[in-house]
C-alpha cells in the first residue's frame, strides 16, 4: 500500500499528469474551437499581426501529451528505490 | 536581480479570459495544494520540514534550484531587459548565472554539504562566531519577508491589470494558497511544486517564442525589426548593441568598451551573480535538500543548464514584443507610451496566444509569483527557526518544538508579507530602493565566505567587521550615484557598487585579521579547506560512475557549452 502510494505520487507521474490533463484539454479545444471564443482581435496596433489562432492551442497540447508519456515512461523504468529505514534518515 | 515596478494601464493589459482558461488555471491550484498535502505525510523531523530529509534526488533539487529564481520579477525584469538592450541581456544568464552555480557545485557546495550545517547563516556562526551569523541571520530574514512582499504586490498588480480582480483578493489568495502548502508539507512542499511549476512556466513560455518568432519570420526576421532605443532623445541602446551581446555597452552604461566588459565580467560576473548564487541560502537551501554529496553539488550545475538556454524565452520574447508590438514600439522609439518595459511579456502573452493557452500562461504567471514567494518564506522560516530562535532564544528543545516554531514562522511571515505588500503598494520606490540594497548584501558575504574557506589565519572578528564595512561601501557608492555623483545611464551602478563591496571586504577582513587572533585550528574541520579531512569532501557515490553523475566533468561539459553559446552569439 505504502510502496503503491509512493510511486503514484512520484513527482514524476505528478508532473506527467498536470501536462497530460492539460496536453488533453487544449488539444480538444484546438480541434473543437467552437469550445472558446475566437478572440476579437479588436483595434490592434501592431504592424505585425501576431495572435496565432485557436490551432496553437492542439499544437501545444500534443507536444504537452508528449512530454507527459516521457514523464511516465521515466517514472515506470526507473521507480524510486524505497529505503529500508525510511524515517531515520536524519543525522544524530 | 532586476527591480520591478509594474504600472499598467489597466485596459492596455486586460486578456480576455474565457472559461475554458479558468478551468486550467483551476487544475492547477489543485495539483498545488494536493502537493502540499503528499508532502505531509513525509514529515516526522525537523529536518524534514526545514530540508526534506536532505532525501531529493538531484535533478529535484537542481530544477528547483532555478525555480525558486525563476519567478515572475525574473520572468517580467529580463524581459522588459530583452526590449530595451537586446541580447546584451544575456550576460545575466552566460556571464552571471551559470559560472556561479558551477562554482556553486564545484568549490563551495563541499563546505555547505560537507559541514552538516542546516543553513547559510550557520555556517558563519560556525566559521566566524555569533556577531558574523547575527549580522546574517538578521538581514537575511529580513529581506526574505521584504521581497517576498514585493513578490506578492507584483502578482496583485498583474492579476489586477490582466484579470480585473481587485488587488486585495489575489493578495490574500496567493498568500493563503502558498502558506497552506508550505505549513503543511515544510520545503518538500515548495521544492515539489517549484519542479512542477518550472514546466508549467515553459509549457506557455516555449509556444509563445515559437509562435512569436514564426510570426515576425523567425530570427532573420527578427533581426530586421529590431529598432533603436530611444530616450529623452538620446539613442540609448542603438539596433548593433542589441544584436550582439559584447561589449554590452548599452547594458552596463560604461562609454569605454573595456570598462564595460570589465565592469560587465568583474562586476556582473564574479562579483555580483557569484555573490548571489552562492550565499543566497533561498538557493543553496534546495541543494543541501539533496539525498548525498555528490547530487547536492551536482543540483546547482544540473540547474546550469536549462538556465543557460531559458534566456531564449525570456528575452527573445522581449525583443519580439519590441519589434512587433505598436505600443512597444512607440515606447522604444519616444521614450513614452502607455506601457512600460515590464509590460513585454504580458503583452506578448496578450496578443500572441489563443483562449486555452491563455489559461497556461496565466497559471504559469501565477506559479511563479507564488514559488518565487514560496521559496523565500521557506529559506526564512529555516534561518528564523534555526538561526535566530534555536540558535538565541529558545535553546535546547526537543526537536518537534522546532517544527512547531517554523510552522508558527511561515504563518507570521505570510501575514508580515501581506503587510510588506500593502507598504509596497504606496511606497514603490522605497522598495525598489531596498530590493536594490538586498542586491548588494551578498557580495560582501561572497567574498567573506571565501576568504573564510580557505584562509584558515582569519578571524572572527575580521568575519563580521568584513562584512559590516563591505555593505556600508555598498550603500556609500549607492547613494553617490543616487545623489549623481556617479553616473551610469545603464545598469552599471549594481556592478560597481557590488564590486567596491567585494573589495572592501577583503581588505579589511585581511587588516583586522593581521590584529587579532584566529580561531583555533581545532575548531575549523569542515570548514576551512586546508583543516578538512579529505573524506568529509569525499564523494565516494561518484566514483567509477559515467561523467554526468559527477559533478566535476559535468560542470566542464555546461562551462563549455556556455562559451559557445558566448561566441555564438558575440
Amino acid at each position: 500500500m505504502a510502496s503503491k502510494l509512493s510511486h503514484l505520487f512520484d513527482i514524476r507521474n505528478v508532473i506527467g499528469a498536470l501536462l497530460a490533463i492539460y496536453g488533453v484539454v487544449l488539444t480538444v479545444a484546438g480541434f473543437a474551437p467552437g469550445l472558446v471564443r475566437e478572440r476579437d482581435k479588436g483595434a490592434s496596433n501592431n504592424p505585425v499581426d501576431l495572435y496565432f489562432g485557436t490551432d496553437a492551442n492542439w499544437w501545444v497540447g500534443l507536444a504537452l501529451i508528449g512530454v507527459a508519456v516521457a514523464f511516465f515512461t521515466w517514472a515506470w523504468l526507473r521507480p524510486v528505490r524505497l529505503e529500508e529505514t525510511p524515517t531515520t534518515s536524519a543525522s544524530p | 536581480m532586476t527591480t520591478t515596478t509594474t504600472q499598467a494601464a489597466e485596459n492596455v493589459l486586460r486578456l480576455n479570459l474565457g472559461w475554458l482558461d479558468y478551468v486550467l488555471v483551476a487544475i492547477y491550484f489543485v495539483f498545488v495544494l494536493g502537493i502540499g498535502f503528499i508532502a505531509r505525510s513525509q514529515i516526522s523531523t525537523s529536518l524534514d520540514f526545514f530540508l526534506s530529509g536532505r532525501r531529493l534526488p538531484a535533478w529535484v533539487t537542481g530544477l528547483a534550484f532555478i525555480s525558486a529564481n525563476l519567478g515572475a520579477i525574473e520572468i517580467m525584469g529580463m524581459s522588459a531587459n530583452g526590449a530595451e538592450v537586446g541580447l546584451s541581456t544575456m550576460h545575466y544568464y552566460w556571464i552571471g548565472a551559470v559560472p556561479a552555480m558551477l562554482f556553486l557545485g564545484v568549490v563551495m557546495m563541499p563546505f555547505y554539504y560537507g559541514s552538516k550545517v542546516r543553513s547559510v547563516p550557520e555556517f558563519m556562526r560556525r566559521r566566524f562566531g555569533p556577531g558574523a551569523h547575527l549580522v546574517n541571520a538578521i538581514s537575511f530574514a529580513f529581506a526574505q519577508i521584504l521581497i517576498a512582499g514585493v513578490n506578492l504586490f507584483l502578482l496583485a498588480t498583474v492579476i489586477n491589470a490582466l484579470v480585473g480582480w481587485p488587488r486585495w483578493l489575489s493578495l490574500i489568495v496567493a498568500a493563503a494558497v502558498v502558506l497552506s502548502y508550505i505549513t503543511l508539507g515544510g520545503l518538500s512542499a515548495a521544492i515539489y511544486n517549484e519542479v512542477l511549476q518550472f514546466f508549467v512556466i515553459l509549457a506557455a513560455l516555449v509556444p509563445l517564442t515559437v509562435f512569436g518568432l514564426i510570426r515576425v519570420g523567425g530570427w532573420n526576421g527578427l533581426k530586421d525589426k529590431v529598432i533603436d532605443t530611444t530616450s529623452g532623445g538620446k539613442v540609448t541602446a542603438s539596433v548593433h548593441d542589441q544584436l550582439t551581446t559584447w561589449p554590452g555597452q548599452a547594458l552596463s552604461g560604461f562609454d569605454s568598451p573595456v570598462w564595460s566588459v570589465i565592469g560587465i565580467v568583474f562586476g556582473l560576473g564574479f562579483v555580483l551573480s557569484f555573490g548571489y548564487w552562492t550565499t543566497n541560502f533561498v538557493e543553496v537551501q534546495r541543494a543541501m535538500a539533496s539525498n548525498s554529496m555528490s547530487a547536492a553539488r551536482r543540483s546547482p550545475i544540473i540547474a546550469a543548464f536549462p538556465k543557460m538556454f531559458i534566456p531564449f524565452v525570456i528575452i527573445v520574447p522581449g525583443m519580439i514584443a519590441a519589434a512587433a508590438i505598436g505600443d512597444m514600439i512607440r515606447l522604444k522609439s519616444t521614450g513614452k507610451g502607455d506601457v512600460t518595459y515590464n509590460d513585454a511579456m504580458l503583452l506578448m502573452i496578450r496578443d500572441i496566444l489563443p483562449n486555452g493557452l491563455l489559461g497556461v500562461a496565466v497559471a504559469g504567471l501565477l506559479a511563479s509569483f507564488m514559488a518565487g514567494m514560496a521559496a523565500n518564506i521557506s529559506a526564512f522560516n529555516t534561518v528564523f527557526s534555526y538561526d535566530i530562535w534555536q540558535d538565541y532564544v529558545v535553546k535546547d528543545r526537543p526537536d518537534h518544538y522546532y517544527i512547531v516554531v517554523g510552522r508558527i514562522a511561515t504563518v507570521a511571515a505570510a501575514i508580515l508579507a501581506i503587510f510588506t505588500a500593502l507598504i509596497a503598494a504606496g511606497y514603490s520606490n522605497l522598495m525598489d530602493y531596498l530590493q536594490t540594497l538586498f542586491g548588494f548584501f551578498n557580495a560582501p558575504l561572497f567574498a567573506t565566505f571565501i576568504l573564510g574557506m580557505f584562509w584558515k589565519r582569519m578571524t572572527s572578528t575580521a568575519g563580521w567587521a568584513g562584512l559590516v564595512a563591505g555593505t556600508l561601501s555598498a550603500v556609500f557608492v549607492f547613494i553617490l550615484s543616487e545623489v549623481g555623483v556617479i553616473n551610469l545611464p545603464g545598469q552599471g551602478m549594481p556592478f560597481v557598487a557590488a564590486s567596491a563591496a567585494f573589495v572592501i571586504d577583503i581588505v579589511v577582513s585581511v587588516a583586522v585579521t593581521m590584529v587579532t587572533t584566529p580561531k583555533p585550528v581545532t575548531e575549523l574541520a569542515g570548514l576551512v579547506y586546508s583543516e578538512t579531512p579529505r573524506e568529509v569532501f569525499g564523494d565516494p557515490q561518484s566514483a567509477g560512475k559515467a561523467w554526468y553523475y559527477r559533478p566535476v566533468p559535468l560542470a566542464a561539459v555546461a562551462l563549455t557549452l556556455t562559451i559557445i553559446l558566448n561566441v555564438v552569439f558575440h
